[in-house]
Parts: structure tokens; sequence; C-alpha cells
């Protein structure tokens, strides 16, 4: 291969790395309204009166649109394909208040700063009802109005027989998971236009789907598919914060009434908590182990904290538990799990949806088992993972060229485990102040929304008189590179530069119906779609060469950007040359497109490892050495694959160690990035990144399988580990912050 | 909102004669623009005194220190951190915020903005700092630190007056060692939870003849503790003598801090403690 396993720079980095590139927050159209959002300041209760008046008697202010002058319609932030079962639970402004920060208003400007400064001046009266923040106040139906349950969603699933064999030792494991933060460097925003005479709407956002948006936004406003138009716009990072549509339905409901373009761009604060937070979850878990380490059955009792709204909760507990059997052979599992609604930011989507839940929770469990059976934790590990030719025993699909154990193997050698964990304990025996440990994680994955939900994709592809390529394939590129990806596969496929092809976002005016940027589908379903729509346009360049220059087609192929005759080296014809030939001779542009259904969803998965050392008089926990293992079928753009990798070790080691939004007693939220305390890139030590590469899959380009989400979901798991390996302890609520490690230190001392 | 850019002291004053009780003075703008940009603050005239010699200079005079309202943190560092009785200063400069933010950020504003976490607030007493403050009538008066901050984000400056400089006295604190560390949520770009100042004179044997310390980030402001102080004289710098000051500076923490925080603070003032006398040790 010439392209694919090369590493190349991401298509708009540079234009990013010098402040060039345009992002929807740049956007400006002619008459364009600046809007800002009035949000509830109290956690529960009922709107009585809006009085807008203070707001518009500010010249320059065009409108205040709130709960009582705006449509009852309502839509689901969560929907991202017409055929979802979901219920329309969310207006743009409320008139009920579920928690601190729901809109209840917006205001329309001429400049940002008038916007805020009138939205201060907007007065809105409530009537405070009884919330809830917590676990245990919520479960007691604190908040709960008359007829309503604090229960909201409930789940009892089961695998396989419960094991009948004897002298099994039982394991018990506690975890909580703090709510947090994606923290995306661009916040949530969205220039929606709309030209009445047209009845043409148009939406510039962010966004993982956007006919999703036009969807929700379509049915919404009740307007035909075609007249909504979404964009996909240059994106500062997502991580799941940017596949739930709010911003969206306001901008458009916004830019509709006030007949002008309209900009909405949040601040920090509102993309913290007025927009989606990895919801808190608690877990007990029970399982049954031989004396030898193998997983004879699983226990599970699950709480996810919905926040103010069920949104995607209902789907997320189920999808947990699918999680379960991505990495491990569990012969036996039970799971039981309930969704509760707090008055505290909504829950929703969070990178790895689900599966890093699932793996703290797991992972936790399983250091646990190590413990009690005096067993290594890699050991333990290695006699359950699944292996190569095994089955996702929950849909039943193979997972193929599975390759998690080679994973833990190759890990355990190049990370030293076991040199480590002899070292820190002699280096332990002898400090009084600080104590290292070492921790490894397990995760498994998917590719794509297969068998859950059908998934395929479309392609469209033609020629220039230069002989360079337009391609049309709906991408979402959260700046993870999935546009240099589909390059470099069509490059690959026509042996011609990647810089030769031409490849926008999603548009859909402009590019095929797609179901976006969930499930880590685009490189293994839009990466194989690429292939296929340029197999189809090399066809067709062979075919139309053929007809034009009197060649059996049986002795044509391509290489090197041109079409060239296998029996006579002499003959070439560049590609250039066929699509003008092709216009001129034939009448007909060198074009294809194509479809492509997959019907696989191999197992993807990683082992991290980490080494800390945690300060007892400080607290602090310091990152000395971290390893990521990834079975990743064939990477298409290695280096990319690695920085990603690191990405998802930052963000787990601030999972682990610090980041965690808590909700006061009177429901405000962590609301600021100087008290919500991301890991940064003097923290860390340079993360080492292997790939392996055999265990590739059938389906997708070349072999690829995914990486986005799977990468992340070993990398907390590894890092509290490591930490209660130093402490000797069995932490289970997360985040270990100096406060909690200096809180349990106290603790132990008094015992 | 108006600004006005004065390149001379006199400028300034004239400049503020000109403000109300809305105006404000803006240094490096690292808390202003964030208040502004909160809706905290709405100031009508913004005065820039960034343009004006005197307030960007630092001088080393032989009787004292003397530090222009505009110098900036990175310039401090630079300044202060190979000269011994300074050192605090250099230490606790170099560590606020992020070279962005050390490259706009002041001293003076620090002080000024007065919040209960600044870094510069446990330093300036460490010093017993006095502030410069110019009036709108051109006249330049004088106020120790414990004046100048009345709590938490209030200072007693008023309508038409500005701080242009900080003084210390040099003579009081010659062949003296200093240091200051801080504890936040993360090692770098980070907000102190609790910061701890030192300033010891050691004599050729290593004997301490005198001692400061000061707390910032525990009390609304900062404190001195004073009994930690006497038990260092005639001591020296061991871990003996850091055991002890460890206990008295937990109490003292224990005392003065907050419930909410209070388990932490108080636990963590053992690697605090030691760390600043690592830092003490190896100047000494």
């Amino acid at each position: 291969m010439k392209t694919v396993g090369s590493s190349r720079p991401i298509h708009d980095a540079r234009g990013k790395a010098a402040g060039y590139t345009k992002y929807t927050g740049d956007i400006m159209l002619p008459g364009m309204a600046y809007l800002c959002l009035v949000r509830s300041t109290i956690p529960h209760g009922r709107v009585k009166a809006i009085h807008p008046e203070r707001a518009l008697a500010l010249p320059g202010v065009y409108g205040v649109l709130h709960c009582f002058n705006t449509t009852q319609r309502a839509f689901n932030r969560y929907r991202s394909r017409f055929s979802q079962e979901l219920p329309c639970e969310e207006r743009a402004f409320t008139d009920y208040v579920r928690f601190v920060g729901d809109r209840v208003a917006v205001v329309a400007a001429e400049s940002q700063a008038l916007a805020e400064k009138a939205a201060r001046l907007v007065e809105v009266e409530y009537e405070e009802l009884p919330y809830s923040i917590g676990f245990d106040d919520t479960l007691s139906g604190q908040n709960c109005l008359p007829g309503e349950k604090p229960i909201r969603d409930e789940v009892a699933l089961e695998n396989g027989a419960p094991p009948k064999d004897d002298g099994l030792i039982e394991v018990e494991s506690f975890t909580e998971l703090p709510r947090l933060h994606h923290a995306a460097m661009e916040p949530h925003a969205c220039v929606a236009s709309y030209d009445p005479y047209q009845g043409q709407l148009t939406l510039y956002s962010p966004n993982q789907a956007i006919h999703g948006i036009r969807v929700v936004v379509a049915n919404y406003l009740e307007m035909p598919f075609h007249k909504v138009r979404v964009v996909k716009a240059t994106m500062g990072g997502s991580f799941g914060a940017k596949q739930e549509w709010f911003v969206e339905p306001v901008a458009a409901l916004a830019a509709k009434m006030l007949g002008r373009p309209v900009k909405l761009v949040y601040s920090r604060a509102e993309s913290m908590t007025g927009a989606i937070v990895r919801g808190p979850v608690r877990a007990r878990v029970r399982g049954l182990f031989t004396p030898e380490g193998k997983i004879k059955s699983l226990n599970m009792d699950l709480i996810l904290d919905a926040g103010a709204y069920v949104g995607n909760s209902s789907d997320y507990i189920r999808t947990l538990y699918g999680k379960l059997f991505r990495c491990y052979y569990v012969p036996h599992a039970r799971y039981h799990a309930r969704v509760i609604s707090s008055n505290t930011p909504v829950a929703g989507a969070y990178r790895g949806w689900s599966a890093p839940e699932e793996a703290l929770i797991l992972e936790r469990h399983l250091d646990a088992a190590a413990h009690k059976l005096g067993l290594d934790r890699v050991e333990l590990r290695r006699r359950n993972v699944l292996l190569p030719g095994g089955v996702d025993l929950k849909t039943g699909v193979p997972l193929e060229e599975i390759r998690i154990r080679e994973a833990l193997d190759r890990g355990r050698e190049l990370f030293h485990w076991d040199q480590l964990k002899q070292e820190d304990a002699e280096f332990n025996a002898s400090n009084a102040r600080y104590r290292r440990g070492v921790g490894v994680g397990c995760g498994g994955h998917g590719s794509t929304y297969f068998p859950r939900h059908d998934d395929f994709g479309e392609g469209w592809i033609a020629m220039n008189e230069d002989g360079t390529i337009q391609l049309k394939i709906t991408t979402h590129d959260h700046g993870c590179g999935t546009v240099t990806m589909l390059k470099m596969v069509v490059a690959e496929v026509l042996d011609i530069p990647d810089s030769d092809i031409y490849l926008a976002e999603g548009d859909t005016a402009n590019t095929p119906i797609d179901f976006g940027c969930f499930a880590s589908r685009t490189t293994f379903v839009l990466g194989r779609t690429a292939v296929e729509t340029a197999e189809a346009l090399k066809t067709v360049l062979l075919e139309r060469a053929a007809a034009m220059f009197h060649q059996p087609l049986e002795q044509l192929y391509v290489e090197s950007g041109a079409v060239r005759n296998r029996e006579n080296p002499n003959l070439a014809w560049p590609y250039a040359e066929v699509a003008r030939q092709s216009m001129l001779q034939l009448k007909r542009n060198v074009s294809a497109q194509a479809q492509f259904n997959n019907v696989t969803n191999p197992g993807v998965t990683g082992a991290h490892f980490a080494h800390v050392e945690v300060d007892t008089w400080t607290g602090y926990t310091k990152i000395l050495d971290y390893l990521a293992v990834q079975d990743i079928g064939q990477a298409i753009n290695p280096a990319m694959c690695e920085a990603q990798i690191q990405g998802a070790a930052q963000m787990g080691c601030g999972a682990a160690l610090r980041e965690e939004m808590v909700v006061q007693k009177n429901g405000q939220c962590t609301s600021s990035l100087s008290k919500y305390h991301l890991f940064l890139a003097p923290d860390l030590p340079d993360i080492r990144v292997e790939l392996i590469m055999d265990g590739r899959s059938t389906e997708g380009p070349f072999g690829a399988k995914s990486i986005g989400e799977v990468c992340y979901v070993p990398a907390a798991p590894a890092v509290c580990g490591a930490v209660n390996n130093a402490l000797d302890s069995q932490l289970g609520t997360l985040p270990f912050t100096p406060d909690c490690i200096l809180k349990y230190l106290a603790k132990e001392r008094e015992v | 909102m108006k600004s006005l850019m004065p390149k001379t002291l006199d400028g300034l004053a004239d400049a503020l004669t000109q403000a109300t009780a809305q105006s404000r003075v803006i240094a490096g703008g690292t808390d202003l623009v964030i208040q502004m940009h909160q809706g905290q603050t709405e100031p009508d005239l913004l005065i820039y005194p960034g343009q004006i010699p005197e307030l960007r200079a630092i001088s080393l005079e032989e009787d004292r220190l003397h530090i222009g309202a505009m110098v900036t943190m990175q310039e401090l560092t630079a300044a202060l951190q190979s000269i011994p009785e300074f050192c605090a200063i250099s230490d606790a400069a170099s560590k606020v915020g992020t070279p962005q933010i050390r490259s706009k950020a002041t001293m003076a504003g620090n002080l000024c903005n007065a919040s209960p976490a600044g870094d510069m607030l446990p330093v300036g007493r460490l010093y017993d700092l006095e502030l410069e403050v110019l009036s709108k009538d051109g006249a330049v008066s004088l106020f120790p630190m414990e004046q100048f901050i009345l709590g938490p984000r209030k200072n007693i400056l008023q309508t038409g007056q500005a701080v242009v400089g900080m003084v210390i006295d040099r003579r009081r604190w010659a062949g003296y060692i200093s240091g200051f560390r801080k504890i936040g949520f993360r090692e770098h770009v980070s907000i102190a939870r609790e910061g701890m100042g030192a300033l010891v004179k050691c004599s050729p044997d290593g004997v301490i003849e005198d001692a400061r310390l000061t707390l910032g980030a525990v009390a609304t402001a900062p404190i001195r503790i004073p009994e930690a102080e006497t038990l260092m004289v005639g001591r020296v710098l061991d871990e003996h003598l850091m055991k002890e000051i460890t206990a008295i500076t937990a109490t003292t923490i224990h005392n003065n801090c907050r419930p909410a925080n209070r388990l932490y603070k108080t636990e963590a003032a053992q690697g605090l403690v030691a760390d600043l006398f690592a830092l003490l040790q190896k100047r000494a």
C-alpha cells in the first residue's frame, strides 16, 4: 500500500494552528442577530410570568422569545434518525423548569454584548417546587410531582445460565462515577438563516449528524425535509457533546420567527451546564469466580442519574449492558438498571457511549477479584478475555480477529509490568511520602451500529478534467482526521496522491444521507464506502478507456494516476486524458456512486497500563508512565490514531483523578474550567502507543477497525487501578482527587 | 465605554479626575476582563496605565525594592529569581496561571483584586509590602498591605485613586533567604488552595536568627503564624523543626479555613511545609 498506513497531518491542522480556519462562531451573515439565552435560576419550578420590557427597551434589541410567545410543539434532542421511537418532550423554551440552566427565553440583538446585557434584564417570576440533586434524595422521590415515581425507567436483562459449579468465590465491588463535562475547546454553536420567500431554512453547526438534525428541526417546525438544509461546520471537538440537538432547534425557531439570520454561541458555562453531561452512575457488582480467576457469573445493579430529562438515558443503560460482552468471556450475566431524574444538568452522549462507564465498573471489580484471589491483575484478565473466533454472547455477532489477549501480553512486556511491580514494592517500603503503583485496564467497543440498527453508507464521486477528484461522502470530522482518512482510502484505490481529492464535510443539500458520526462507525462503514465508491469510479475509468482507446478491458489496470495496459507497458492514459476524452468523445462525465451495507461488527479492544506516584502528603497523583496498546486492525493514518489515543489517555487521567461536576445544595452546578480540573499536557509523560494491526476486520477498509471511542474505554480504569495499587486501597468513588486520597489516608490512620 | 491611556503620571492623575464609581483601572486584565464578560462589572471608563514608563519598571535600590504597578508576573520572575531575599516573590509570580497569563498579569492587579486565593497576597504580607496610591489631585500616599486589603475582593481604593507601585524595605530583609510554595488542584495552571511564604535569616552555621511565615488562600486575607516564627529562632532547618512547624501550620489552617475544605487543607499542610522547607534548605 502506498498511502494507507503512512502518516500525515489532518486536512485542516495547519489552518487551525494558524488561526485561519473559520468556525461557526466566526460566521457573519448580513443583518444577523446574536442570541443569548435566559436560563432558569432555580432547580425546579414553574414560570409564572416573564417581563422582557427592560430588555426590549434597549436600542438594538430585536426581540425576546420565551415560553409564552412561542410554539408549544416539542422535539427530542436525542433523535438521530427517522425510525427511532422517542417522545417529543422538549420545548425551545419551557414554563416548567427542571434544572438551573433550563431554557426559558432568548434575546436577539445586534451584538453579542448587547444580547447578553439584555438577557440579564429579562425578569422571570417562578413558583418553586421541591428538588433533588443526588442519588439518595432523588430515589426518595423528593422532586416527584403528584403521580410521578422516582424510577423513570428500569430494565432487567440476563444472558446465559447461572453457574452450578462448586467452590466458586464471590467478589463484591462498588463504583460511583461523577458527572463529567466533555470539554471540547469549541463551545456549542449554530447559525441559522431563513428565507421566507423560498421557505428555505439553512443551519450551520458543528455537529455529528446533519440528517439527524434535519429530522428533528423539520418535524419541529413542520417543514418538508428539502426545505431544511443542515451544514456540518468545522468542529473544534465534540466527544459526544455535539450529537444531541438543542442549539439547532432553538436557532432555527428564532431565525424563522425573527425573519433574519441568527447566531447562537454557548458560553463555556452554558456548554458545561446547559448542554449535556456524562451522567452520574452508581453500581454494585457481585461476581462469581473460579479459584483460578475465571469469571462464571456477573450480577450488576446500576443506577444512572439522567439529570433533568431522561434524554438518551433509557438507551444508555441498555447499551451499557451490551459492553460486558465486547472484551471478556462472561458466561452468565444478570443486569438490573434504573434511571432516575434529578434536577441537574441533562445526561447524554459521552465518548464511548457507556463503554467507559462499564469498563470502570468491571475493571474495578476485576481488580477486587484479583486482590481476593491473590492473582496478578494482568494474569486474571488474560484468563478471561475473548479470543479470536469468539462471539459477542449478547448479539451473537462474531468478534473475528479480536486481539485483546495479545494486547495484554505485549503491554505486559513493553511496560515491564512484572519488573515495575517489584520495583514499586521496594520503593514503597523505603519511602515515607510517595507511593507508587501500576494499573491495567481493558475495554472493548464496536465499529458500527450493526446489529442494533442496520448500517450503511453512500458515496458519490466524479473526476475533474485535470484528473483530480470530487468526492461526496457525508463526513462529520470532529478534528480527529476522518476527512483525511477518507481521502487516503480513495487515493489508495485510485493510486493518486490524497492531495488530488476534494472532500467537503456533510451538507444535507449536497451530500448523501448518513446516520452520522456515532458508534465509531466512520472509518469502518464510511471508509469502506469510500473504497466501494473509488472502485466504482475505477471501473468507469477502465470501461471508458477501453471504449475510447480500443483496448481489451481485461488488459487494462490503473497505476500512478493513469490507465495502463498490462500487455504493453508503453501504453498509458493519464486520468486527465481519460476524463477529457470521455467528455469530448463520449459526451459523458467520469463519475460513479456506490452504497455499502455492512453485516459485521468485529471485536475492537485495547489494554492500557499506567504507572503512578501518589504523594501521600498532598494527595497529588503523578503519572510516571503510560502505555496504550490498541487492537486496531489496519491503521489508515497511524500518527493520527496515535494522537487520538494519546488524547484519550489524557481524558482518562482526568476522569480518574480530577474531573467532576459538582451540584451544590442550591442546584448550581460547576460551570467554569477554573473549577473543573482537566489534565493538561504538562501534567503528562509521553503517552506510549502500540498498535496491533494483525487483527484485521473483514469488512472495514483495508482491514481497519474503529479507534475513536475504544481507546478511551481502558484509560481511566488503568489509572484508577494504579492508584489503588499504590495505596493498597479499594477506592471505588471517582475521581481520586487529592481530597479523596487524603481523606482516605486520614481514615486509614485512625484505623 | 470610554478608555484612556495616559502616558505620564500627571496624565494618569488627570484621567482619574474623570473616573466615577463605575470606572476601573485595568492592568493585565486577567481578572477584570473575565468579570466584564460575566457582566459582574460594566465600567463606564477604563484607564490603562501601561504606557507610563515609571509603572513598568522594577528598581532595586539600596534601601528599597520598588515594583511598578504594571510590571508583569513574567518580568517579576526574571528580575527577582536570583535575589535570595526576594525569591518568594518570583516563586509565587512564576506559578500564576499560564505563560500567557504571566505575560499580562501584574502583582498590583493581583493585590487590588484581593481574591483570598491570590498568590501575591501572602507574599506581600510576608515583606510588609506597602502600596503607593495615586489620587486624582496628584498626591501619592503609602498604605501597608493589611490596611489596603479590606476583605475578599475589597480594597481601600476610592473613586479617583489608582495603585502606581509597591515598595518593600530592602534593608529590613538583607541577608534573609525566602521561598513560596502553593498547592492547587494541579501542578501547573492552578489556583492556590493554600500557599505558604517564608523569610528566614540564618547565621553562618545555619542557626535561625529570625523567621517569618505567611499563609495564603486559607483565611479571607493572608495570615502570619507567629507561634511557628518564634519556634524557629535558635533552631536549624532540619526534619525535626519541619515536623513541629507542620503541626503548628496544620492547626493554624484548621482554625482559619472554611469547614468545607478543612480536612484537605489541614492534611496537606504536611506536603506544603515539606516542600517549602526543601526550597529553603536548598537556598540556605
